[in-house]
């Protein structure tokens, strides 16, 4: 039993995280949010091997490997894992930032503009 | 009753078409006028050869800072964006163009066909009927570019049915 709902938890695990990292490549290809934002799918690619590795070693598949190397490449790979998520999120603040200084400067041109006809009219 | 058009324009003649429709409409709006293919100095020199009326023009560049080209931006009328793929940048620039400016306007998108070579044609669907919707709303005048060649691209037919008036 306790196997069980074991096995549906990593596999739903798994699944949800193959899900996040297609919605983070179809928000790439759709908003175009920078090449950083690659960074969070891979981030996401990363746990999902992450998921795997702890399942097969759960499951006896690495009987050879020492606890401690798991736990080393566990350590490294969540050390990537959050680098990339900086990197994703720099590109995404950078992205809103953009459009910020985008509505803002086109606000404040057509201000000056429409200040200068009028003093040209006057 | 805001008006979409969309021009489908043979390549040989393309900013002689372009120009002679802007003449037509010069005296009755202010135009935001979307480039992606020419940069904004090259736009102006040639709206000057032609003696088209720029007073009442806002300019949304797409294409200036993508090649590369060096930026003058104490240009009032003119506003510089990154590149022609960044669409949500464009769209929030005409959004905020056609709210700051007063009185009837028309929008000019030039052209559908460069934007197509920058992106790619689902996306190019989705952001058509988003702008083609957006301006019925603001009650705004859209006058779309497309290039002939382009007529057997699926997605200029999508946006055929999209508009209310396809013109040659």
């Amino acid at each position: 039993m306790e196997l069980t709902i074991w096995t549906v938890s990593a596999l739903l695990s798994i699944l949800g995280l193959i899900w996040t990292a297609y919605l983070a490549y179809k928000i790439y290809v759709f908003n175009r949010l920078g090449q950083g934002w690659l960074a969070m799918l891979l981030a996401f690619v990363l746990l999902i091997f992450h998921r795997l590795i702890v399942y097969a070693h759960d499951f006896e598949l690495f009987t050879d490997l020492h606890p401690l190397v798991l736990k080393a490449w566990q350590t490294l790979l969540f050390i990537i894992v959050g680098i990339l998520w900086i990197i994703g999120m720099s590109s995404m603040k950078k992205s809103f930032e953009t459009f910020d200084i985008v509505q803002k400067k086109t606000r404040e041109k057509i201000r000056q503009l429409s200040k200068k006809k009028r003093a040209d009219k006057q | 009753m805001a008006k979409t058009i969309l021009y489908i324009v043979d390549p040989k003649y393309y900013f002689k078409r372009v120009i002679s429709i802007l003449k037509k409409t010069i005296n009755k709006s202010n135009i935001i006028y979307v480039t992606t293919n020419k940069p904004y100095a090259h736009l102006m020199n040639e709206f000057k050869k032609n003696n088209v009326n720029t007073s009442k023009f806002f300019i949304i560049d797409c294409i200036t800072k993508y090649v590369g080209q060096p930026l003058d931006e104490s240009v009032q009328n003119c506003i510089f964006l990154d590149n022609p793929q960044a669409l949500t940048t464009i769209s929030i620039a005409m959004n905020e163009s056609i709210k700051q400016i007063t009185g009837k306007k028309i929008l000019f998108l030039d052209s559908l066909s460069t934007l197509l070579i920058y992106n790619d044609a689902k996306t190019m669907a989705k952001f058509s009927n988003f702008i083609i919707n957006q301006m019925r709303t603001y009650n705004v005048d859209l006058v779309i570019f497309a290039l002939e060649s382009d007529v057997s691209h699926q997605i200029v037919t999508e946006i055929q049915s999209f508009v209310d008036e396809v013109k040659k």
